[in-house]
């Protein structure tokens, strides 16, 4: 009993709870207005769409854990997107092209970890600044929307399982995975040493310097991942379509209860965070609320959100003595 | 630190060089002189003109941003773009329903629903324990759903006369919608200057401990802040409507992130306390000047927004490098 005492106690002090407890509540609520909800297929097709948002928002929870922010990754998604789809389009194999995606995201991310690690410039507007790259960069190879990725490839994404399981499914999971391996190494470590107080750990010992670039490395590694669901998705090519993606991101790491003062919080937050933000769409359109008054509500919906969850967190941290 | 000045004018170099606006001027000259090389008459009057009346709408939502990020605790606005939007949408709607005044209500009117706006968000940072960067990146969904949800999706067409001819240049390179930013400029610079609550504004972005000891009224310099920017916005956005003859939902959602690297490459330290109104107004006649440039010398959008991105990148790299960590 006290074991299980513990562990409750362990879970409702996490910092992902306040977001585990808010995409429950929306699931919750989604189960009683929209019909056929909890049925299979429709959850493997939310599973689906809803996966780029959730490896986004991983990455980005990484950078955020190191003290940062990551703003490019929408960018990047666009760049993988058109190279991936450019690639394929002019008869490259199909992992080829999705490693050449993913290689440029990483480069974005090297620029990214580069400037902001060892030149020493605030990562908001470094990051502004490559977004521009990443985004100009898109742009310029393919200016308008065009071509389509083959449908084996769009097939194998929504409907393909391994082991029973979707392949949305999967790659969250060895994103999960891989993050629960890095907790395990000295860098996972570092990273929130460096979060937390950046100068203590510099005079530590830890080269900090190298710690921001791999964490702005593995920021943009999850936006490649994503951005390559995110092209199974719409099937095709469009310079401009995962811009958005940022900022709702950005709002599923806090409400996943990362802070963005960087050193507190998990990354398994981050899924919760992005899961419940997605739900919000199905939320509003479910209840019928009118079409002009849809994104106000979905808008006061995240800001009782992250209110209630920051307040929760606050209330948590009180009653437990402020012991973190 | 060591040398010693060999000459009077080494000296004389060496004071200007170090004086806070030198980069952000030179960086000016520089451009203006790339853009004189490329284009024929990049640098007549008529050309500078159209080009500071871009700039002032930049300028207005870096003012607004730079009194923000001033307030300190890692404030920062970015609901800026949002709230120019609601005003370049709700103004004129607003001007021309209200009578014969309308074109001074009208601006009246958004100003004081953005500074609601800037109001809200700095009670969310303040009671819900909300970072601002978080805050008012919501407020910003908020007032974007706000605005569709109050023009139906049908924002009137009709924009007052007096409104639309605000970027036409009065005496070049003097257009009305300059004159009103250098106001606006003069306005908050003396109030920054001039007032307890302006001149308390910096301590408290420094140091909220000692501005507390002080007995500085935090909170209320810190909301007045917000609601200072959020108003400023939504004049901007009024602005905004007139000058380009239309207005759009979110279509001044760019200007947000554009005020903050504006305000930075002005100077404003993004940790608070420090930064000025002239700075920022500097900062964004660069960017301005940067994008004008490329849009001349017609490049493929895509080639523009690169070059933009790397221009920036290297514009912060040479000029905004963080404290080193070796002490």
């Amino acid at each position: 009993m006290r074991g299980l005492a513990t562990a409750t106690g362990g879970l409702l002090r996490s910092s992902s709870f306040p977001g585990f407890a808010m995409m429950l509540l929306l699931i919750g609520v989604n189960a009683v207005i929209t019909t056929g909800f909890l049925r299979l297929s429709s959850l493997v097709s939310l599973l689906n769409l809803i996966t780029p948002l959730v490896c986004l928002s991983m990455g980005l929870g990484i950078a955020v854990l190191s003290g940062g922010l990551d703003i490019s990754i929408g960018a990047v998604v666009c760049l993988v997107n058109v190279v991936l789809v450019t690639l394929s389009g002019q008869g490259t194999p199909l992992a080829y092209a999705v490693l050449a995606a993913v290689g440029a995201a990483l480069a974005v991310g090297a620029l990214n970890g580069i400037v902001i690690g060892y030149l020493r410039v605030n990562a908001l507007l470094v990051t502004f600044a490559t977004q521009s790259v990443a985004g100009g960069l898109a742009l310029w190879i393919m200016p308008l929307p065009s071509g389509q990725l083959s449908p084996g490839f769009v097939e194998g994404y929504s409907s393909g399982t391994f082991l029973a399981l979707p392949v949305a499914l999967l790659v969250v999971l060895a994103l999960l995975g891989g993050w629960g391996v890095l907790r395990l190494t000295p860098y996972g470590t570092y990273l929130l040493a460096v979060g937390r107080d950046e100068q203590k750990a510099y005079v530590s010992g830890i080269d900090t310097r190298r710690v921001l670039l791999v964490s702005y490395v593995l920021s943009a590694l999850c936006a490649g991942i994503g951005g390559v669901t995110f092209s199974a998705n719409i099937g095709g090519g469009d310079p401009l379509a995962g811009l958005s993606m940022t900022l709702n991101a950005l709002a599923a790491v806090v409400i996943g209860g990362i802070s963005l003062s960087g050193g507190r919080g998990g990354v398994l937050g981050c899924i919760f965070g992005a899961v419940f933000f997605a739900l919000i769409t199905e939320t509003v359109l479910g209840a019928s609320v009118a079409a002009f008054y849809q994104d106000l509500a979905a808008a006061l919906i995240i800001l009782a959100g992250v209110l209630g969850m920051n307040l929760l967190q606050r209330a948590t941290a009180i009653a437990d003595g402020y012991r973190t | 630190m060591s040398e010693t000045p060999t000459s009077k004018g080494w000296r004389a170099a060496r004071t200007v060089a170090a004086n806070r606006y030198f980069v952000p001027l030179l960086l000016i000259v520089v451009f203006f002189g790339l853009g004189q090389l490329l284009i024929r008459g990049y640098g007549s009057l008529p050309n500078v003109g159209s080009i500071l009346a871009a700039a002032s709408l930049v300028t207005l939502a870096t003012v607004a941003q730079v009194l923000v990020v001033l307030s300190g605790g890692d404030g920062i606005d970015l609901s800026v773009g949002a709230v120019m939007s609601m005003g370049a949408l709700l103004g004129p709607m607003m001007a021309t329903s209200l009578g014969p005044a309308g074109l001074v209500l009208g601006a009246a009117a958004v100003m004081a629903l953005g500074s609601g706006f800037g109001l809200l968000s700095a009670l969310g940072i303040r009671f819900g324990n909300t970072p601002p960067l978080i805050m008012t990146l919501i407020m910003a969904s908020v007032v974007d759903g706000f605005t569709l949800a109050t023009t139906q999706g049908q924002p009137s067409g009709t924009i007052p006369g007096a409104l639309l001819s605000i970027g036409r240049p009065i005496v070049p390179p003097l257009s009305w919608i300059l004159v009103l930013t250098l106001a606006l400029m003069a306005g908050v610079g003396l109030l920054l200057s001039r007032t307890r609550i302006g001149r308390g504004l910096f301590l408290v972005g420094s140091n909220r401990r000692a501005a507390r000891l002080c007995g500085l009224p935090i909170g209320v310099t810190v909301a007045s802040a917000y609601m200072a920017s959020g108003a400023i916005s939504a004049f901007a956005g009024y602005l905004l409507a007139g000058y380009s003859g239309g207005a759009m939902l979110k279509m001044a959602s760019g200007y947000t992130l554009l005020s903050v690297a504006a305000a930075v490459i002005g100077g404003t330290k993004l940790s608070g306390g420090e930064g000025t109104i002239f700075g920022g107004f500097l900062g964004a006649v660069i960017l301005t000047v940067l994008a004008n440039l490329l849009l001349a010398v017609n490049l493929p959008s895509g080639v523009r927004v690169f070059v933009q991105g790397v221009v920036l990148l290297l514009v912060l790299v040479a000029y905004s490098r963080g404290t080193r960590l070796r002490a």
